[in-house]
């Protein structure tokens, strides 16, 4: 029998209100801790305030690269790589309210930036699980990373500023990243304070998700060894609202949290439960400072970062650099030593660091031609053992390079040419480089070319000398306000290969509020 | 292989590179050469003030500073709060001194006045026959008058020289030195932040884009020119002043390059991966500013073969192919003719883990007792260092790998 509309309605509504509160009680079970969550950040942060408005973007680029690699049995592989980069933006979240002492408003902002990259191609065979996260032995391998997302709120009571989630910290003489919280203090006496706590990302989980990976230090045992919690704190502090100068100190511990027993660390048998499941990581003390002088013509710069866990100078940088009329001279001495975390045997190896000099010289010829010339002198030295039969003499090796270049920075052309040079440890390289780019219709099409002709010597590698050229042509088309493509096609040939094609797209598109994207700007 | 065929291998190279020697010049030449087009991308100061289309004759020559007052005709710059505020005088303040007989017929009428009379001031007209509207693009600064004539600072001070030219220009308007006499930066002084004066965004940021360009900082911010050997030097900029880096950049715009996934073309140039070996090792691009993964290489090296732990390495095995070369390292025979690893190993070890792990070295750098062969990697005076009992303190974990628990040597380090 054939049901009338009011009847299908009255039933489907009555199944609708049996349904519907066992749906809503599940569906408030799971998004309870969330929003509870934001219920808390929102409250604590803004003191119980009102969001008023807010400006948001979201920014997407995928980019896509095919070429080949030559491996060491002079076979290639196939090398394609899509990466995606989604970036989002919550802007001005509480409302826009000036102070009236003329101090700037307390502000909330959100920013997040995540990516997705994957391989696929004859490359990704031998995928090693020990050296990168879970994946097939070969094929596809997508590895999804969530680089930072935090919440900053800033001039709280006009003098803290206040940061939760993940972030990376870029600081003079530090650089990594972590999960946890970062407080300011801002003092009227010129001098701000700063904490930080958290969790140090290691990159080592088998998530990127829960451990981004770019902020790793360098050089380290098998990874499995270093799997485990790394909580953290920092101290500085620093001058604030000096434009002439800047000083820096600070301080910073990581330790390191691993499971004793696990069989799989590579500790020798006889250590049982011996092991120490907690110990330092990390533990840098570092200072920075620059001042500039004569209208911000002259400026001196310098700073030591000392490491505390093995008792030595991890780095060290010292320069000055001058402006005067067209010309700028720059000189700087810098003092490296390799750096590694905690667990790593190479703390107690006899590493040395190497000594740097280099000075830059920059002329604008005019407000459009601009050239330069550099001369770098870096030195390494060899060092000797302590075993008595090891009587090496302490050997210094120099690396000596330089350059010159010339940019052209025009209203719709713009253009390069580099011409450098190397030589000394490590091997010979000599180079020239020239990139051309030419704004079709300006703001919409832009041509480039680039060319590469390069020679190198290298007695220790698989591919010992050669010479290799290189010309790519590309394209950037602007389709919208937000959207736009790039494209770009090089081929590569020389002593070992003949041809060398790749094949780069990008696409960058991004949706935002008005006045997160006024009028006219471009976006992506 | 015989001089002959070595030319005839790099004949093409060679001419390749003439090609550029000659093609890039010229290149250069012809677009040095060409004017710019309509649609010209501006720069600088004509990106803050974009340039106006005038359509009127006026001279500020004739109306000297000595003799008129500059608020006598701009008469809203004492109360104006923008800078985009229309600051031109209007007819009332013309009529205030030209008596009415002496302007023409009609002035201030739309309308055709395509006359002698009109022409004395009205430059452009259409094809219709009437004058074409002069047109002020706002500038695209933040700026109270009202503020700074508080103050009692002069207009000659901002727009000096304008008293004796025609019209008002772009050189009579502040440049950015001009601005930093008193927004310094010092304390006591005014506010010296970017969005003092430039446009801001959402969250705060200066307003670098325009549909007709990009700012980037000029001679006016010497400290921070972004010229040619900027890319490569940024280092020390972007670490002691990254708050006025975000003024204008993200955060993910370090990541764009830092990241390490994205080959940036500027920067390896060509086919890097052929020629990386020499560079990486003496670190002269830094890798680990990019490439901070230590697997980033140990994976790329395994899956290209050149890595011994893939099984169908050419390396793998004794006498196949040697890497490294002759007398690299030998579990025998000590010294450094027979162990040439170790001086590379001190100058950056960051290389030898590129391919080997921590297991390669412990394989020879362990006590015996604990399966090694007992070779010392420590430098002269080690064990009775500050820096060998502080490690020990802090995290023995590094030292436990070569030496297990109950080494004696262990106890001189305590």
């Amino acid at each position: 029998m054939k049901q009338s509309r009011r009847q299908l309605f009255t039933e489907n509504f009555s199944r609708i209100q049996r349904i519907w509160p066992e749906r809503r009680r599940r569906a408030g079970a799971r998004l309870l801790p969330l929003a509870a969550l934001a219920a808390l950040l929102v409250g604590i942060t803004t003191g119980g305030g009102v969001v008023g408005a807010y400006d948001a973007m979201v920014q997407a680029t995928v980019s896509s690269q095919n070429y080949q690699v030559r491996d060491a049995g002079d076979g290639a592989l196939t090398l394609s790589r899509l990466d995606t980069y989604l970036r989002l933006f919550i802007l001005d979240i509480l409302p826009r309210k000036k102070r009236k002492d003329g101090r700037e408003p307390t502000q909330m902002h959100f920013v997040a930036s995540m990516r997705l990259r994957a391989d696929f191609g004859g490359y990704t065979r031998d995928w090693d699980r020990a050296l990168d996260v879970d994946g097939p032995g070969g094929g596809y391998n997508p590895v999804f990373e969530l680089l930072y997302a935090h919440l900053s709120v800033t001039d709280i009571a006009g003098f803290i500023d206040l940061k939760v989630g993940r972030m990376f910290h870029l600081d003079p003489m530090d650089f990594y990243g972590y999960d946890g919280l970062s407080v300011r203090f801002k003092t009227p006496f010129y001098v701000a304070f700063e904490l930080m706590g958290g969790r140090r990302q290691s990159g080592l989980y088998n998530s990127y998700f829960a451990d981004s990976p770019i902020f790793l230090l360098q050089g380290s045992d098998n990874t499995e060894t270093r799997v485990g919690w790394m909580p953290m704190m920092g101290v500085a502090a620093e001058t604030t609202g000096l434009s002439f100068l800047r000083l820096r100190m600070a301080y910073r511990a990581v330790w390191h949290l691993i499971d004793a027993n696990d069989p799989g660390l590579g500790y020798p048998d006889d250590l049982g439960g011996d092991l120490p499941g907690s110990a330092l990581n990390a533990e840098k003390l570092s200072a920075h400072a620059t001042a500039t002088f004569w209208k911000k013509r002259l400026q001196f710069y310098g700073g030591v970062r000392y490491n505390l866990l093995t008792s030595r100078l991890d780095e060290a940088q010292g320069g000055v650099g001058l402006r005067y009329g067209r010309s700028r001279v720059r000189a700087e001495y810098v003092i490296d030593s390799p750096d590694f975390d905690g667990d790593s045997i190479f703390n107690v190896f006899n590493t040395q660091a190497y000594q740097e000099m280099r000075l830059w010289y920059e002329h604008r010829f005019t407000a459009r031609w601009a050239g330069y010339a550099r001369i770098t002198g870096r030195f390494f030295e060899g060092g000797a053992s302590d075993a008595p039969e090891q009587t090496e003499q302490r050997l210094i090796e120099p690396d000596i390079g330089g350059g010159v270049g010339a940019t052209y920075l025009g209203k719709r052309q713009t253009a390069r040419v580099d011409l450098y040079w190397q030589e000394g440890y490590g091997g010979r390289t000599l180079g020239l480089y020239g990139y051309y780019r030419y704004q079709v219709l300006p703001g919409l099409l832009a041509l480039e070319g680039r060319g590469v002709l390069a020679y190198w010597d290298d007695e220790l590698a698989t591919t010992p000398e050669g010479v290799s050229a290189g010309v790519s042509l590309g394209a950037r088309l602007q389709l919208s306000q937000l959207a736009s493509v790039h494209v770009l096609v090089e081929d590569n040939f020389g002593t070992y290969n003949k041809s060398d094609l790749r094949v780069y797209a990008m696409l960058n598109f991004a949706w935002c509020t008005y006045r997160a994207c006024p009028a006219g700007e471009v976006v992506p | 292989m015989t001089v002959t065929s070595r030319i005839k291998t790099l004949r093409p190279f060679v001419m390749a590179g003439l090609t550029l020697l000659l093609v890039g010049p010229t290149l250069l030449a012809v677009v040095w050469a060409t004017p710019p087009g309509k649609g010209a991308r501006l720069v600088g100061t004509s990106l803050l003030y974009p340039p106006p289309t005038r359509t009127l004759r006026f001279s500020h020559a004739v109306h000297p500073p000595g003799d008129f007052e500059c608020d006598q005709c701009h008469v809203k710059a004492k109360t104006s709060t923008s800078a985009s505020d229309n600051l031109l005088p209007g007819k009332k303040q013309c009529v205030d001194c030209h008596d009415e007989a002496t302007i023409p017929k009609g002035f201030g009428t739309p309308g055709k006045t395509n006359n002698k009379a009109c022409k004395k001031c009205h430059t452009r007209y259409n094809l219709k026959g009437f004058p074409v509207a002069s047109r002020w693009p706002k500038p695209r600064i933040r700026f109270t008058h009202q503020i700074h004539i508080k103050k009692k600072i002069s207009c000659k001070k901002c727009h000096g020289g304008v008293g004796k030219s025609g019209y008002g220009a772009k050189r009579h308007l502040p440049t950015m030195a001009q601005c930093f006499s008193c927004h310094d930066g010092k304390p006591k002084s005014p506010a010296s932040k970017c969005t003092t004066c430039h446009e801001r965004t959402a969250g705060g940021r200066m307003r670098i884009s325009y549909p007709e360009g990009k700012l980037k900082p000029g001679k006016s911010l010497p400290d921070l020119d972004h010229g040619p050997t900027f890319r490569k030097n940024h280092k020390t900029e972007a670490r002691a002043r990254k708050k006025d880096c975000y003024q204008c950049h993200q955060q993910a715009t370090c990541l764009r390059c830092h990241g390490g996934i994205r080959k940036p073309a500027s920067i390896h140039l060509g086919n890097y991966i052929l020629r990386h070996g020499a560079d990486a090792r003496a670190n002269r691009s830094r890798c680990k500013s990019c490439h901070t993964k230590q697997s980033f290489c140990r994976n790329c090296h395994k899956r290209t073969r050149v890595a011994r732990s893939n099984k169908n390495s050419p390396y793998r095995g004794p006498g196949i192919r040697k890497f490294h070369g002759g007398n690299w390292s030998s579990s025998t025979s000590r010294g450094s003719a027979f162990n040439r690893h170790a001086t590379h190993a001190r100058r950056n070890v960051g290389v030898c883990v590129s391919c080997h792990s921590e297991k390669d070295c412990i394989r020879c750098h362990a006590r015996r007792r604990v399966n090694g062969l007992g070779h010392n990697p420590h430098g002269p005076g080690f064990r009775h260092s500050r820096r060998c009992k502080i490690l020990l303190r802090k995290n023995p974990r590094s030292c436990l790998k070569c030496h297990g628990l109950r080494d004696p040597l262990m106890g001189l380090c305590r």
